[in-house]
């Protein structure tokens, strides 16, 4: 029990410090959608830092905003409201600015918001394309600024989006964007095998973020899917430069020979010992130009390198380059890439190369993707003789 | 005990809870009482007030009924002050105008802190009310051209719900569903070929003041305040506001569906009217700048034309009728208040000349860009105008002389604070941006005169920046020496061909015809590179004939050009380089000329 003189000294507290509270208690649900005002669809949102709304309780000298988050599926509730007058205005957000309004809250008060997204995400579909999750989809931007960049987030939770994921493609835009312009970006399930996992289902939802100062991400409706069985790498539709199966074309200042014995692909690779004061390793003019097949957004160029000793390799120093051109020589309609180790990532033995003509540089104007036909990978800084193995030189897109 | 000290702590904590929730009125608030008088005007008082800036619909909705109504009640003189929400430049200037000695000393200010205040101090000059229809944007510009004519302010359609009834104002034009495009099969050419038939073609709105106004359907959306903001000017002048593309080749990205070459039809309409009007007596300032959003190439989005072709287009297209631009009005807050301070003819000196020395390398840099108001307006605040190296180095300012009719206290502020290093030129091209070749051959004298007005206003004799699509034709440089004759650069630009660059010359042994170099005008920010560029235009010779060079240069201060000379310097001593003011740098390349 507490002491009578605790108990009034605790009232005499109460009337000079507190007034009795008397009002009713936080009873009054406020609830919602944001409702897309073109479509009729719900504007679909971030749970985590994604759109909120930003209510202020009239009738306090001082008073302190109360943000509500706005769900995945763009509805919002709020159970524990006092009744009373509040200025409610949508306040992080994916959509346009929406001005405030003054809302009587008591019981049960629904108050729907539409609005116009910045970015809608159209005819979107998401489908399996040998072990890439692909989704391929066209934006209607509502603002005349740039799409500052397009996704495809995965995760095992309803609520994927670009904070709650566990896998993610990202890709920068940085322009306007035409509604007719479609757009592939995909997720390798082999390059994420330590999260995805056979027949299991996971959830996957396109998004697009527009350069708007502040602009939350837009989004699809999020797919569920069973991602089944992983099939054959070897099963990725690729276009040849060379499979490496013959010298012929091929030079170097090195001496070229076929090696049959270690080869990633075929029946031979293409070893080379270059030596120290050479720079050369390989020169490939193709008499027919390949087709590549691939877009220069999405293309890769892929082979398969053998290197004896890393230490012959003066890294950073010098110039290095490995090089496609679609003009029958060097630096004319050029891609190129600096062939150094710490960019490769390379290690002794044999590696996978691949390179994203995205990330290419260009000399000598534009190259036609449609008639590839060279292929040159030099260093001019060996600190000794140095031998390089080359096979499976090949195209794909990776989206 | 242990029991009864928690059970404590929890009683207060309870209390302490209840106490956070105790409101300091009841819901539902009480019906605030309206009091719909009108406020009086104080006389010898500046009424100010602040426009918020929330970035949504309703702020530009505030702001465009402010700035009307700022047009309707500074038509007589200075009383409505608008400050800008995120600008701290509408208070600089009014604070620096306050100041002992300049026109606004001893007026007291008063802040109007709210809307409905607002409108109860202009209620005794607002005549009634227009409402536009934000299904189109383009009666926002309609309304304000009506609200200029028939002394109205521009209200939304939940402004009028909310206020019209209060106050008691009438509604004189409500465009809501007004135009459908089933005139011209554009619903935007609907409403302004409406409004010309209705008020330009009567002559009802100003024949010489005329504005170019982005209609709010790209930065209503997302509360851009820009060409909200200053449509005070065109309602204190009458006058007629519109937004439309000068290309008969591509649609419209704010209307593309309408018919081939619409707006540019319906922009001709306009053009011809203002001819009609003027007769060949007096010449048209159009204010403001085509919508880069919705007329001009954007990464991404496409395009046929480039931001320069869309101005160059916009220029030649309104030059033929007489009509000249300022380009800058839309950024600039007040212009129907800083258009009534009294202005006197201005005075900016001449340097003594001397005489060219064989082996020299003379250069003249024009600072440039300041041909609109907006740039004006602004450039006072940064690091340009309070360069602290201005005065160490001569430079030809290019500024547009006819800015005296819209900010005549800035011009008189800039010219009263020159250095001896700081001279005048007008910019782009002359008193206001035309391109002179296109005036019809029977208006040259009235092209004349009116360059001759505001020239001698501002003391000026040098145009160091003409822009046309050719080089100046005998007329148009018989016309220049009359109001320029210390000398003339041009820029040529071939977006219509058959131009090309003049030699550097002089005109009939008067005036000096030079090319302007515009190679590095964006490098100014980077003195070496600066340097660089001018090197490469600079080449060697062993001539002792002294050389002359003049460079446009845009958004520096006199400091990055000291830094550039100086590296230039290093960067050649193969030079004798020598920077000059405008007035020998002519002389002496007349004098070089002649001999």
């Amino acid at each position: 029990m507490i002491p009578a003189a605790v108990l009034a000294l605790l009232s005499a507290s109460s009337c000079s410090l507190f007034q009795l509270d008397t009002y009713e208690g936080p009873d009054a649900t406020l609830c919602g959608s944001i409702i897309d005002a073109k479509t009729g669809e719900p504007v679909q949102s971030d749970i985590v830092s994604g759109t909120t709304i930003k209510i202020v309780e009239h009738g306090y000298a001082d008073p302190t905003p109360t943000y509500l988050v706005v769900k995945t599926d763009g509805s919002y509730r709020n159970t524990k409201l006092f009744p009373g007058t509040y200025t409610v205005q949508p306040d992080t957000r994916n959509f346009l600015p929406v001005d405030p309004q003054d809302v009587y809250i008591s019981g049960q008060t629904r108050l729907d918001f539409e609005v116009t997204p910045y970015i809608r995400i159209v005819n979107s579909s998401i489908t399996r394309e040998a072990n890439t999750i692909i989704a391929t989809f066209s934006l209607e931007t509502t603002t005349l600024d740039a799409v500052e960049e397009i996704a495809l987030f995965a995760s095992n939770q309803a609520s994927v989006g670009s904070t709650v994921n566990s896998v993610s493609k990202i890709k920068t835009v940085g322009t306007g964007v035409g509604k007719d312009r479609v757009f592939k970006i995909g997720i390798n399930l082999l390059d994420n095998s330590s999260f995805f996992k056979k027949n299991k289902d996971y959830y996957f939802r396109v998004g697009a973020k527009s350069s708007f100062s502040g602009a939350k991400y837009n989004y699809a409706p999020t797919l569920k899917m069973n991602i089944g069985e992983f099939v054959d790498e070897g099963d990725r539709p690729v276009v040849y430069f060379d499979r490496c199966e013959s010298l012929d074309g091929w030079k170097s200042q090195g001496t070229l020979a076929l090696d049959t014995a270690d080869k990633t692909q075929g029946d031979a690779s293409i070893s080379t010992t270059v030596p120290k004061n050479a720079l050369l390793f390989y020169d490939r003019l193709l008499e027919e130009p390949v087709d590549t097949q691939v877009s220069f957004e999405d293309g890769v160029l892929a082979f398969d390198l053998y290197v004896a000793d890393l230490s012959a390799f003066g890294w950073g120093l010098g110039d290095a380059q490995i090089e496609i051109t679609s003009g029958g020589k060097a630096d004319v309609q050029e891609l190129h890439w600096t062939f150094l180790a710490d960019d490769l990532k390379l290690r002794q033995g044999w590696n996978n190369v691949r390179l994203r003509f995205a990330s290419a540089k260009k000399t000598g104007g534009n190259i036609n993707l449609s008639a590839v036909n060279y292929f040159r990978l030099y260093h001019t800084r060996l600190n000794s003789d140095a031998t390089l193995k080359i096979d499976n030189i090949r195209f794909y897109e990776d989206f | 005990m242990k029991t009864s000290s928690i059970l404590l702590a929890a009683l207060i904590a309870v209390s302490v809870a209840g106490c956070s929730k105790i409101k300091m009125t009841p819901d539902p608030e009480p019906e605030q009482v309206v009091d719909p008088s009108p406020i009086p005007i104080e006389g010898n008082t500046i009424y100010t007030y602040y426009l918020s800036n929330t970035h949504t619909p309703g702020c530009y909705d505030e702001c465009v009924a402010a700035s009307t109504l700022q047009g309707l009640m500074n038509r007589e003189g200075p009383v409505l002050y608008l400050h800008g929400a995120n600008t701290n430049k509408t208070s600089k200037w009014i604070d620096l105008f306050s100041k002992p000695g300049y026109w606004l000393e001893g007026k007291q200010r008063v802040q109007i802190t709210s809307f409905d205040d607002l409108i109860r101090l202009g209620k005794n000059v607002i005549k009634g009310v227009v409402i536009h229809d934000p299904e189109v944007p383009a009666t926002i510009n309609v309304a304000t051209t009506v609200a200029g004519v028939e002394d109205c302010i521009v209200f939304s359609p939940a402004q009028a719900e909310k206020y019209v009834e209060k106050y008691g104002l009438a509604v004189l034009h409500d465009f809501r569903g007004r135009f459908d495009g089933s005139v011209s099969g554009s619903a935007k050419n609907d409403a302004y070929r409406w409004a010309i038939d209705n008020y330009l073609d009567k002559d009802l709105c100003s024949a010489t003041q005329s504005f170019l106004y982005e209609d709010g359907c790209f930065n209503r959306p997302v509360g851009n305040l820009e060409y909200a903001y200053s449509r005070d000017l065109p309602v204190k002048v009458r006058g007629f506001v519109f937004d439309l593309s000068p290309w008969e080749d591509e649609a419209p990205r704010d209307d593309p569906s309408q018919p081939l070459g619409t707006d540019h039809e319906t922009y001709v309409r306009i053009l011809a009217s203002y001819l009609r009007q003027t007769a060949g007596r007096e010449m048209t300032c159009l204010n403001g700048f085509f919508s880069k959003a919705k007329y001009s190439e954007i990464s991404g989005l496409g395009g046929l034309h480039g931001q320069v072709a869309t101005e160059w287009e916009s220029v030649w297209l309104a030059s033929y009728y007489n009509v000249y631009m300022d380009t800058g009005p839309g950024e600039v807050y007040n212009m129907s208040f800083h258009s009534n301070a009294p202005f006197k003819p201005m005075k900016q000196g001449r340097p003594e000349l001397g005489e060219p020395q064989d082996g020299k390398t003379y250069i003249l840099f024009q600072l440039a860009d300041y041909d609109g108001a907006g740039a004006l307006w602004e450039f006072m605040f940064n690091s340009i105008w309070n360069d602290d190296n201005r005065g160490s180095i001569p430079v030809v300012w290019g500024i547009n002389p006819n800015l005296i009719d819209k900010l005549p206290d800035i011009m008189q502020y800039i010219w009263s604070t020159k250095t001896d290093a700081d001279w005048f030129g007008a910019d782009a091209s002359c008193a206001g941006y035309i391109n002179p070749n296109r005036i019809q051959p029977q208006y040259l004298d009235l092209f004349t005169e009116h360059n001759k007005r505001y020239y001698e206003l501002c003391d000026m004799t040098i145009s160091p920046m003409v822009l046309d699509q050719d080089q100046p034709s005998e007329a148009v440089k018989d016309a220049f020496m009359e109001f320029s004759p210390d000398g003339l650069a041009t820029i040529v630009m071939s977006y219509h061909p058959g131009g090309s660059w003049p030699k550097n010359h002089v005109w009939k042994d008067t005036m000096p015809v030079f090319c302007l170099n515009n190679s590095v005008c964006g490098d100014g920010n980077q003195p070496e590179k600066l340097a660089e560029g001018i090197s490469k235009v600079i080449q060697k010779s062993s001539s002792p004939t002294p050389r002359y060079y003049m460079f446009r240069v845009i958004w520096v201060g006199p400091g990055k050009i000291l830094s550039a000379v100086n590296s230039l310097k290093t960067l050649r001593p193969d030079l004798d380089i020598e920077v000059l003011d405008p007035y020998n740098f002519f002389h002496y390349f007349k004098t070089t000329n002649n001999q």
